[in-house]
């Protein structure tokens, strides 16, 4: 109930410009400049901040961008304060934000709740979301063109402002970047969040005020058939963007192993009941790797442990739970 | 909490700290939002 509230807020937050709902449009002001800790299009009309999976790709399709981070430009930097964002957050508590914070994640528990028949995931498509974070997230926006197969060099618009400091591009209102960016695949081909937050909110705006400011072309279809499948989906398995697409939870994953804040099972106690994967959201056998890229560390399987098999924390005491003897000796007789 | 991770995360920090003070974060998020409404198919 605490994770579901604390969800429900945040997803709150993270969308809380409300006029942009009213107004069918987007905020554009100076917080867009931070990102936010899950998956949250930046193109929802309420979204506040940036959605950090958008921001990495922006930053890498712009022309010149291995230059840009190589030579230290302002535009190149910037890549780091992504990747120190998103970093950061996973080593010091891994998954943990997939499970409590991230308005899809919330999105689809709900979904998943839909009475219907269920299904699981086959084990091997969880590796799908690292691919997926190499070549949509990565590769394909610093490599590819929108002319399809133009590499990586110094354009010549890159070059034209290279002797400008960013005051003088302020003062002269030109912009850092050539007007011939990549795309990012990612955000284009795949992302389901960005259709349904903002394409589907700003085209329904859009309709039912009669304004009808955009045209809608193939690609809107295409990435509309594309929810309706993760649509289909989630009712159906449990968070299966999590699982298998998301490059932000494939990230943060990574770092579960490391991470400062970690999941701790005493094996020595623990029955294998799998009380703790009938409630996991993700469907995670927490006895077997507490560490699992998987799991989104929601916590929801600690007070179902029947032995009290598993707790977390940050220090070494953390990571004894509790012996089995001393639990039941404190049950009532 | 093991001395490495604290490590990990002071240079992560730094990274992070260093893209925040001298990045130009404004332009290039200002424009992935812009770039994002076409990414969903709406011209």
């Amino acid at each position: 109930m605490i994770r579901r509230l604390i969800q429900f807020v945040s997803a709150f937050a993270g969308n809380s410009y409300l006029l942009g709902f009213v107004r069918g449009t987007i905020y554009q002001g100076p917080l867009k400049s931070v990102c936010f800790p899950g998956m949250n299009c930046y193109s929802c009309p309420g979204a506040v901040f940036a959605c950090p999976i958008g921001s990495l790709q922006a930053v890498l399709t712009q022309p010149g961008a291995l230059h840009s981070i190589a030579v230290g430009k302002p535009e190149g930097i910037i890549f780091f304060y992504v990747l120190g964002f998103i970093f950061l957050i996973g080593s010091l508590v891994g998954r943990l934000l997939c499970g409590w914070v991230c308005p899809f994640g919330f999105i689809q528990d709900l979904l998943h709740k839909i009475p219907t028949r269920k299904v699981g995931i086959p084990r091997q498509w969880r590796l799908m979301k690292y691919a997926i974070l190499v070549v949509f997230v990565l590769l394909l926006p610093l490599f590819l063109r929108d002319g399809f197969g133009v590499p990586w060099k110094p354009s010549a618009d890159t070059a034209a402002v290279e002797h400008e400091s960013p005051s003088d591009v302020k003062a002269t209102g030109k912009t850092l970047f050539s007007e011939d960016p990549g795309s990012p695949w990612f955000c284009k081909v795949i992302c389901p969040v960005g259709t349904l937050e903002g394409g589907v909110t700003l085209v329904s705006y859009d309709r039912i005020s009669g304004r009808n400011r955009f045209s809608l072309g193939f690609l809107f279809y295409f990435k509309l058939s594309v929810l309706g499948v993760f649509l289909v989906w989630i009712v159906m398995a449990k968070r299966p963007f999590c699982r298998t697409v998301c490059p932000l939870g494939a990230i943060w994953g990574i770092f579960n192993k490391v991470s400062v804040w970690r999941m701790h099972v005493d094996t020595s106690a623990c029955t294998k009941c799998l009380a703790c994967r009938k409630v996991c959201p993700v469907g995670c056998s927490i006895f077997e790797e507490p560490d699992s890229a998987e799991c989104v560390r929601c916590l929801d399987c600690v007070p179902k442990c029947p032995k009290r098999c598993i707790s977390s924390g940050t220090g070494r005491s953390a990571a004894v739970a509790r012996p089995v003897s001393k639990v039941v000796s404190e049950s009532p007789p | 909490m093991k001395p490495l991770r604290v490590l990990l995360v002071i240079l992560i920090l730094c990274v992070f700290v260093l893209g925040v003070s001298l990045g130009d974060i404004g332009p290039v998020l200002h424009k992935a939002t812009q770039i994002c409404l076409e990414c969903i198919g709406i011209g």
